[in-house]
């Protein structure tokens, strides 16, 4: 045992390895656990406490999980005992952990590898937003864990609730030849600026920045954040300055954004009082009240950029001054990598072990400092393992320095390698099960959770993720077009892999054939990664999860087939149409019967029936659900043309049309009741209200009335012949939702009806 | 004295011939069903995609279960996460007991059939716990002859225990070798 077996906690054992703001944040955390354990807490005021703390629900923490043939009570030994509304205290948990523009030492991955040994299920998983996520944590270890993961430096203060995020930037700033210059110290300023500032504890929803380099490669994503700022360089009286475009009110979720312009040329002086002065308009006017509101893309949306502009202006006059402003500037190699080993090219001839040369073609990228690379350690879904990853630090430690960084496709980027280390290097992340190739290409796919362990998850998009990771490693894609081909998988609408800026981007939907609930995904074509996310892709159509695979290899080779000379996939999509693609795959939307197949009536990596259980549709009651299920069909079908009509550039009939198909789709629903309703807006609205608003019925178990609001605001303001490309884009995605959450209300239905 | 997540590791043997994947529809029947009626079984975790990784997990509130392939070395692991049994000899007996009912019900899977195999005379014990026991000598000294005695009591003679070699991983013996070791049946009656 310990030679310090008198010390039996964490918290005596790191004293003195804290800073004293850490561990009062902590002790303060800790205190309420006491506190929510003695009844002294509110359950609501306590989740929002470890929220702010990075400690997230999971999955079957209501303390209930459906195995495939019924819903069955998980009974936790704690009783009543509740970390939040509906969130039991024993039900495993989600630890999410900030890493800073994603840079993480040697010493830091030591310690997250010992606590997801410790406290989670020995896997470290990287997030599209730079962050670890350790999963299956128990609450009561939660403030052990951050007090470990404070004597290394990391906070997980602010990573989740409403806050500001955990800072993203490039995995390459400092090692990039395209980029204006290194964004790492800027990022970092801006991190521990505004973390636990004054003025961004008062927010309504959450708020994300990323910083990147330039503004055409897919590393920083700055389009689809809150405030996303590019690197920019500028002569001023013939000197020149760094500065940042800055970019406000962007954002992926339920309803994408593209970011607008604020200023074109933000100097580093003014960075930190630009992002402080926005954030002080967020949280001065962004939504209280309508969480599906509340992101500053509304904000902006509301105000249109010209004004926000305005607002951002008067109140950066108003804020006093903070020394914190430009002391950085003083300390720009804060975040420094420092090579270790002399730069040298690789030898003539030399080769390393097998599969050295596809590893290198596919995960090397050259820096501009001569001789030297970085190299991409994919990890498949974005997991490794606490003993790789210590394998990892031993060769870096050997190779590189002190510093991997995370990135935003869920792998590692180590950097300054010396191209004549490369096939060691390469010998050592072969034995340490590292060496995959492939980097950022189609078979390298990003995926969120999904329902592996999200609350929120509607279909396996890791099991899809998983599976089609292993189809292409068995047969890869050889053409070169092919294989740079991105794929991100969502398990729900809420864009965690940012499918939308994927060339081939899924969400996961449900649907009921025959009487069972089937695991679907949304194919959304058209999005860019490139540009900073520079593209939004949109749904064509929901296909059964089980031949995803079949349409991804059809909508490739239709592609490959029939592209012009140097034809990008979302170039092909924009110029055929969206309808000869649907067309193609219109016979992969069919499902096998239960009785054939029933392998399609479970999820990816699942073996349960996805189904609820046995629906029972009488007589008269199968009637309506023909005629219900028509109806939803309907919809679905008026979208699409609301989507053709929008490819076409007619912004203000697509904005109509998406409109329409929402009154279609709540249309379906209320003929459950009345099924007389006739096509009129006002009495359609005036019937979805008493049937499914009033009632709660339409509400989403996560998202409450967030989408029964889409089509009564849309009621109040109805769209018309001159909206523009942004509202027109809204009302689809909106719609799309909206006839999502008609889907799951029908479902839940047929189980009440 | 008392440790916290203790972990046995039971090898499968070199000829056992089984898919990882179909561990999956096992460990979701055992929830469904209760195989394991003192503990609370929750989810099932696919890690297949990992390279010698935790590979399937079964997630208990009290525990894991999975069949690991950490090292390149396929077992089942069970790993206390809480309520420990009681000192540190009623922890690692209480572990070596669990892993081997497991490694026994899954060897009587129908899908198993003929398929899976396990070792006794290599297995793993570790303490995920750096704070109780650091991968230190002391810890060494403390902990293997309780542990040993756990084995002798269970039919074992004879045991010698390479340490794990890499101090910042959580400590750890295996049982490199012994001169008797009883199968799973009769460590099963023995526990």
């Amino acid at each position: 045992m310990s030679n310090d077996s008198q010390i039996d906690s964490w918290k005596a054992k790191l004293a003195g390895k804290i800073s004293a703001a850490m561990e009062e944040e902590i002790d303060a955390f800790d205190t309420n656990i006491t506190l929510i354990k003695a009844g002294k807490l509110e359950p609501k005021i306590f989740a929002e406490s470890r929220l702010r703390r990075g400690a997230y629900g999971q999955r079957y923490d209501n303390g209930k999980r459906h195995d495939g043939v019924a819903t069955q009570a998980l009974n936790y030994p704690c009783g009543d005992l509740v970390k939040g509304p509906e969130t039991v205290w024993d039900a495993p948990g989600m630890m999410r952990i900030k890493v800073p523009m994603g840079a993480a030492t040697n010493e830091q991955l030591e310690m997250l590898a010992d606590l997801a040994e410790e406290y989670s299920d020995s896997i470290l998983h990287v997030t599209t937003r730079q962050d670890i996520q350790l999963h299956f944590v128990h609450i009561d270890d939660t403030p052990d864990l951050q007090r470990r993961l404070a004597s290394v430096g990391i906070t997980t203060r602010e990573a989740c609730g409403n806050s500001v995020r955990n800072i993203t930037a490039c995995q390459f700033a400092g090692a990039c030849g395209e980029a204006a210059f290194d964004v790492t110290p800027y990022a970092h300023a801006a991190t521990y600026f505004l973390l636990g500032h004054k003025d961004v504890q008062d927010f309504g929803r959450k708020f994300k920045i990323a910083f990147s380099g330039c503004k055409d490669n897919p590393c920083g994503m700055a389009m689809f954040h809150d405030a996303g700022a590019i690197a920019v360089v500028k002569e001023v009286d013939g000197v020149k300055k760094r500065g940042f475009e800055l970019y406000v009110g962007g954002g992926l979720g339920a309803v994408p954004f593209q970011a607008q312009l604020l200023s074109d040329f933000v100097s580093e002086e003014e960075l930190l009082p630009q992002l402080q002065a926005v954030c002080r308009v967020f949280s001065r006017l962004g939504e209280r009240k309508n969480r599906a509101r509340a992101r500053l893309k509304f904000v902006v949306k509301k105000l249109g950029i010209e004004e926000f502009r305005k607002v951002v202006a008067e109140e950066r006059k108003t804020i006093p001054p903070e020394e914190a402003w430009s002391t950085y500037l003083g300390n720009l190699d804060v975040i420094t990598d420092k090579p270790l080993r002399k730069a040298a090219p690789l030898a003539a001839g030399a080769t390393g072990a097998e599969g050295f040369e596809i590893w290198r073609r596919d995960n090397i990228w050259r820096q501009p400092q001569e001789n030297y690379v970085t190299a991409t350690v994919r990890l498949p879904l974005g997991d490794i393992t606490a003993e790789q990853t210590r394998a990892l630090t031993d060769i870096t430690r050997k190779f590189t320095g002190d510093t991997v960084r995370l990135t935003v496709e869920q792998n590692l980027v180590v950097r300054f390698v010396s191209e004549a280390d490369l096939p060691a290097f390469y010998q050592e992340l072969v034995a340490a099960n590292l060496a995959s190739p492939g980097a950022s290409t189609i078979a390298d796919i990003v995926s969120c959770p999904g329902t592996d362990t999200c609350k929120l998850g509607i279909s396996a998009s890791r099991g899809l993720a998983g599976h089609l990771e292993r189809l292409y490693a068995e047969k890869p894609f050889t053409d070169p077009d092919t294989r740079a081909l991105r794929i991100k998988a969502s398990g729900c609408f809420n864009s965690c892999s940012q499918h939308h800026v994927a060339d081939l981007g899924f969400l996961g939907v449900s649907r009921i054939v025959d009487g069972r609930r089937i695991a679907h995904f949304q194919l959304v074509l058209g999005g860019e990664s490139n540009n900073n996310g520079g593209a939004y892709g949109l749904a064509i159509g929901a296909f059964p999860s089980k031949r995803i695979p079949e349409v991804v290899d059809r909508t490739v080779n239709y592609w490959s087939k029939n592209r012009q000379e140097g034809e990008t996939l979302n170039a092909f999509v924009t110029r055929v149409g969206r309808a000869a693609v649907k067309s193609e795959l219109d016979d992969l939307r069919e499902v096998p019967s239960y009785e054939d197949q029933p392998d399609f009536y479970t999820d990816w990596g699942d073996a349960r029936e996805y189904t609820i259980g046995d629906l029972g549709t009488g007589e008269c009651a199968g009637e309506v659900v023909t005629i219900v299920e028509f109806g939803l069909q309907d919809a679905e079908r008026r979208l699409f043309e609301a989507q053709l009509e929008l490819e076409a550039g007619k912004t203000g009939p697509a904005a109509i049309s998406a409109y329409k198909s929402m009154l279609t789709a709540a249309k379906a629903l209320i003929m459950v009741f009345n099924i007389d309703i006739k096509e009129d807006a006002d009495l359609v609205v005036a019937d979805f209200r008493r049937h499914f608003f009033d009632t709660g019925r339409f509400n989403d178990p996560f998202a409450g009335d967030k989408f029964a609001n889409y089509l009564l605001n849309r009621f109040e303001n109805p769209p018309s012949e001159a909206d523009d490309l942004p509202s027109a884009r809204e009302g689809i995605e909106e719609a799309q939702l909206f006839i999502e959450a008609a889907q799951s209300c029908y479902q839940r239905m047929q189980g009440t009806i | 004295m008392q440790i916290q997540q203790a972990s046995v590791k039971l090898f499968i043997t070199a000829d056992s011939s089984y898919e990882l994947a179909a561990f999956t529809p096992i460990f979701h029947a055992w929830i469904r069903d209760k195989k394991i009626s003192d503990q609370l079984l929750i989810d099932v975790a696919d890690y297949q995609h990992v390279p010698h990784g935790p590979g399937i997990m079964l997630i208990a509130n009290e525990a894991h279960y999975g069949i690991d392939s950490t090292g390149g070395h396929a077992g089942l692991r069970y790993q206390r996460r809480r309520d420990e049994a009681g000192d540190a000899k009623a922890s690692l007996r209480d572990a070596l007991k669990r892993a081997v009912s497991a490694a026994s019900m899954l060897q009587q899977e129908k899908s198993m059939a003929g398929k899976l195999k396990f070792r006794t005379d290599n297995l793993q014990m570790r303490v995920l716990s750096r704070l109780r026991a650091p991968n230190a000598e002391a810890t060494r000294a403390s902990l293997q002859p309780i542990w040993a005695q756990v084995l002798s009591e269970a039919g074992f003679a004879g045991a010698e225990f390479a340490p794990e070699a890499d101090s910042r991983s959580p400590f750890g013996l295996t049982l490199a070798s012994c001169k008797t070791a009883p199968d799973l049946a009769a460590l099963q009656a023995a526990l």
